[in-house]
């Protein structure tokens, strides 16, 4: 019946296209464009690993022919499983005969068209791309060579056995899985669907205050509809408020205002989970605290019927604190006019990188009009090198390309961005029919062009000097500056520069008045620099648009405080705790209201459950020799839901009281709990010292140090421990960062005059 | 993409009945044509103006992602006593696979029939080589065979949305009286594999 079909229907054309394919890809020679049929004179292709070798002995072997069992079904396996298997990703299964032998054709096409494995950009940068999911030319060949041969099954007994994915969470169990709710329903029909889930706080239901977090890792529920997901964070609240805006769960579209990424760009695509996707570069981790919410995006597809989408998401957390801090870095971004009908619209972008390091990652941007994207790098007085280029650019198949050799990047070092669009009635992704003329916007009618890297500074202080120069870049073009100045506001804040930051967030708000958290944090400046006046007004301001405003009502009480007014100020922070009732500040200023006025609202929001007024009544007693008092009070609050916090408060008290090994077990179960917690391992570092055990307390202290690099506490703790196990110059060294932490502390100053005298004496 | 007059040539299957499988099934029309309840069918026998057939399969991405358009069409033809088919090629979908699917995509609804063609005689007479691909019959000729419109460029690629209905617009012209203006195009879809044993 079948081959009666087939002579009506005149053979396949599709078998000359996959015969040029392979041709023009370096194929065997005698596939050459010959007739398909199965004829012994014109043997179909060679195995592939002889297909690069035309001279063959003068008496050449019958070749054996492709099939599937011993030729394709280890490239399928290793390029095309991990999705085209059961629950994957993949429409249907091509691991097996019975997948395979379905869609024989199928295969052939996309593979020779290039389309599947999806894979889109090409690089000059040696080493290529460590997650590069297409195939060489030689499997190409292989596949190729197999359909001219009539798709041969071969002998099953050759196939070999198919690799096994590792179940559930192919990194391991991770730390700490958040699930999105599955209630939001893809609906049957259109496109392209983005919808922005936000998982609040993640962190606030563990002991944890701040997570440092080395891999993630994605499980659609439903795997068939996702092309891609981005995870951002966002301090700012604005994605809760998007997504209580907005009937569905989530929020729809790809605009996702003050949402930001946490220094690294987090993409998932399909195929991407396990080991080598997820974890960003070698010693690199981001930053999530208890009060940060994250916020996945992902892009969908639809199937024909309605879909239900849900998502768990694993976290992993760094044991040690990472070495290395990353920051994404944007290019692009220009502002787009292209006219109707613009089959090649040109744009360029050009940026200097101002500091040593490595970019890791690439992730093109654009809309339907897209076409085109090349990147290169040029070193100060070098030679560009294309280090991305993706031609034909597909909005459906949107990647994260990762060089395998990360590349470097020399101070001064010029980064080039080209892309060009296709307004064409020729382009068939065009939107508009006929084309129209289409600008910059987020909508997908409208346009984009970006591309968003993973940076790695070469020093670990780098980091602040690119931000510096990424807001300052991005106020020099004009985009989002009303974000661009509080971001910049907050680098200078961040670095003591208290009037120049004052200046941006005054620059923010002149663009956009109503943006609280300019306001806030211009508040808190000001009153840190003791423009008393001036805060009060702008928390004021911060009230009246977010009543009960922590930070503001705790900016308001300090003022009331520097003027005499003590039960005004212990009113305003109590009500910034009924507010927040883990708000540090508003905690630290009633422990420090004079004479124990705040101590009896301690006790009401200690009573409440706030561990953090637990701790600072603790502090308290410690500070007036109640030691025994503290203890109890901290073991009275330390259940197993205690944060690590708490934990390293009751083990540092519990050394105070004179009860060293009590304490030192205790900062033990704090540091296996929260291996990256800076304070519990300086506590035990430094309890460990006290006790003259100097090489148990070394990796603590250390550990510390590169956590919180900027704690001169901790660099007077290495200090000592250095000067003790004998090496001054290390020990003056570390005194000499604590002096320049805290210049203010003279106890560092002494302690390097002491060393440096030690150290002239011999 | 407009038609060549080979495309409009009928396809007589001037096969001996003898000779087929589904003996059973051969006196009723196409050879094993049968419905989900394993009834012989002859689609293209009927006393409607136009018989429209649709070439699917179940685990077919390009041909699922139509599944609104069709009830759309089918809610349209059957206003005007066309009938549409869903015609599943693949031997190895069951009337129970099939009926799931119906369900699930909605394509459990008035003005669809689903039958399955388990020896592509209709496969060979729409001359329909992908999933999804339409063709529609008028008198028992073949009016028009290729895609349902121009959503899909090639494989993988679509337009955000369609600008020519083919299939409608062929319906329209045969209702009408007349030849389609496009008679023939290029389905884009997933291969519809050829009978096992079947020498390619």
């Amino acid at each position: 019946m079948s081959a009666w079909a087939h002579a009506l229907r005149g053979g396949r054309p599709l078998l000359l296209a996959v015969l040029l394919a392979a041709s023009s890809c370096g194929g065997p020679p005698q596939g050459g464009t010959e007739a398909p049929a199965a004829s012994t004179s014109a043997p179909a292709a060679a195995p592939p690993d002889a297909a690069p070798e035309p001279a063959e002995p003068a008496e050449p072997a019958e070749p054996a022919p492709v099939t599937w069992a011993s030729d394709v079904a280890p490239i399928l396996d290793a390029h095309c499983g991990v999705c085209h298997r059961e629950g994957q990703s993949g429409p249907f299964e091509l691991l097996t005969w019975a997948g395979v032998s379905d869609h024989t054709d199928q295969i052939a096409e996309v593979v020779g068209t290039g389309y599947m494995p999806p894979w889109k950009a090409t690089t000059r940068h040696p080493g290529g791309f460590a997650n590069d999911r297409s195939l060489d030319e030689a499997d190409k060949a292989t596949i190729a060579a197999w359909a001219a041969g009539g798709y041969l099954k071969g002998d099953p007994a050759l196939r070999p056995p198919i690799p096994e994915l590792p179940g559930g969470w192919p990194m391991g169990e991770p730390d700490l899985v958040v699930e999105v709710p599955a209630e939001y329903l893809l609906p049957a029909e259109g496109t392209d669907y983005y919808r922005n889930f936000v998982i609040e706080a993640p962190l606030a239901s563990t002991s944890a205050d701040s997570r440092w977090v080395r891999a993630w890792d994605f499980r659609p529920l439903n795997p068939r509809v996702v092309h891609h997901a981005i995870l951002n964070v966002d301090r700012t609240g604005w994605a809760r408020r998007a997504a209580a805006a907005d009937p569905e769960p989530g929020f729809g579209g790809m605009d996702t205002g003050d949402v930001q990424s946490p220094g690294l760009y987090l993409v998932w695509a399909p195929g991407s989970s396990g080991a080598s996707g997820l974890t960003g570069p070698a010693g690199t981790a981001w930053e999530l605290d208890r009060k940060t919410d994250l916020v996945l995006q992902l892009h969908m597809q639809p199937t024909g019927k309605p879909e239900p989408v849900g998502v768990r998401l694993g976290l992993y957390f760094a044991a040690e604190p990472p070495p290395r801090r990353p920051l994404t870095v944007r290019i692009g971004d220009v502002p787009l006019d292209i006219p109707p009908g613009e089959a090649d619209y040109r744009v360029t972008d050009q940026l200097t990188l101002p500091v040593d390091g490595e970019l890791y990652s690439a992730f093109p941007h654009a809309h339907y009009l897209g076409k085109r994207f090349v990147l290169t790098l040029t070193p100060p007085g070098g030679e560009p090198l294309e280090i991305l280029r993706v031609e034909n650019w597909d909005f459906v198949w949107q990647d994260q390309y990762r060089w395998a050799q990360p590349v470097p990047v020399e101070a001064g070092s010029v980064l080039d961005l080209e892309i060009v669009y296709d307004n064409s009635e020729h382009n068939p992704s065009n939107p508009n029919i006929p084309p129209a003329r289409v600008r910059t916007g987020e909508r997908s009618v409208d346009e984009m062009g970006n591309v968003t890297l993973d940076f790695v500074p070469a020093r670990a202080d780098g980091g602040i000097a690119l931000r510096e120069w990424k807001y300052r870049r991005e106020l020099a073009q004009g985009q989002d500056p009303a974000r661009a100045h509080y971001n910049l506001g907050n680098v200078l804040r961040d670095r003591g520069e208290r009037e120049a930051a004052v200046d941006e967030y005054r620059a923010a708000l002149a663009l956009e008045p109503g943006h609280v958290h300019a306001l806030t944090n211009l508040a808190v400046t000001l009153q840190e620099l003791g423009r008393d006046a001036e805060a009060a007004t702008a928390a004021a301001k911060v009230l009246k648009r977010v009543p009960g405003e922590p930070a503001a009502l705790t900016t308001l009480g300090l003022v009331d405080k520097a003027a005499g007014r003590v039960a005004a100020a212990r009113g305003r922070f109590e009500r910034a705790l009924g507010a927040d009732p883990g708000y540090a500040p508003a905690i630290n200023n009633l422990g420090a209201l004079d004479g124990g006025a705040g101590v009896e609202a301690l006790e009401r929001v200690a009573a409440g459950g706030s561990a953090l007024a637990v701790m600072k009544l603790a502090e308290l007693d410690l500070e007036a020799g109640r030691a025994a008092e503290a203890v109890a009070r901290l073991q009275a609050a330390a259940g197993a839901e205690a944060p690590v916090a708490l934990r390293v408060a009751l083990g540092s008290a519990l050394v105070k009281q004179g009860r060293a090994a009590d304490g030192i077990a205790e900062l033990r179960r704090a540091v296996e709990a929260a291996p990256a917690d800076a304070d519990a391992r300086f506590r035990l570092g430094g309890a460990l010292l006290a006790m003259g055990r100097k090489a148990e307390a070394r990796p603590h202290l250390e550990a510390a140090a590169r956590l919180r690099p900027e704690a001169a506490p901790v660099q007077e703790a290495l200090g000592v421990l250095q000067a003790q196990s004998g090496d001054l110059r290390g020990a003056a060294e570390h005194f000499r960062r604590a002096v320049e932490l805290a210049p203010e502390d003279p106890k560092h100053r002494a302690n390097l005059q002491r060393i440096e005298r030690m150290l002239g004496d011999r | 993409m407009s038609a060549p007059s080979r495309a409009l040539r009928v396809l007589r299957l001037a096969v001996p009945c003898a000779l087929l499988a589904a003996v059973a099934a051969c006196s009723a029309g196409p050879a094993g044509v049968v419905d989900l309840e394993g009834r012989a069918v002859d689609p293209l026998e009927d006393d409607s103006a136009a018989q429209v057939l649709v070439f699917v399969r179940t685990d077919c991405p390009i041909a699922n992602r139509y599944a609104p358009e069709l009830r759309r069409l089918a809610e349209d033809f059957a206003s005007r006593r066309v009938a549409l088919s869903l015609v599943y090629p693949d031997p190895d979908e069951g009337p129970e696979q099939i009926a799931t699917h119906l369900a699930e995509y909605g394509l459990k609804a008035p003005g669809i029939r689903a039958l399955r063609d388990p020896e592509h005689s209709l496969v060979a007479r729409a001359q329909a080589r992908v999933t999804p691909s339409a063709a529609v019959f008028a008198g028992g000729e073949l009016a028009y065979t290729g895609s349902i419109d121009d959503m899909w460029v090639e494989f993988g690629r679509a337009r955000p949305h369609a600008s020519k209905r083919y299939l409608a617009q062929a319906v329209d012209a045969v209702l009408a009286g007349k030849p389609p203006e496009v008679a023939e195009t290029k389905a884009i879809g997933c291969y519809i594999p050829p009978l096992e044993g079947a020498t390619p």
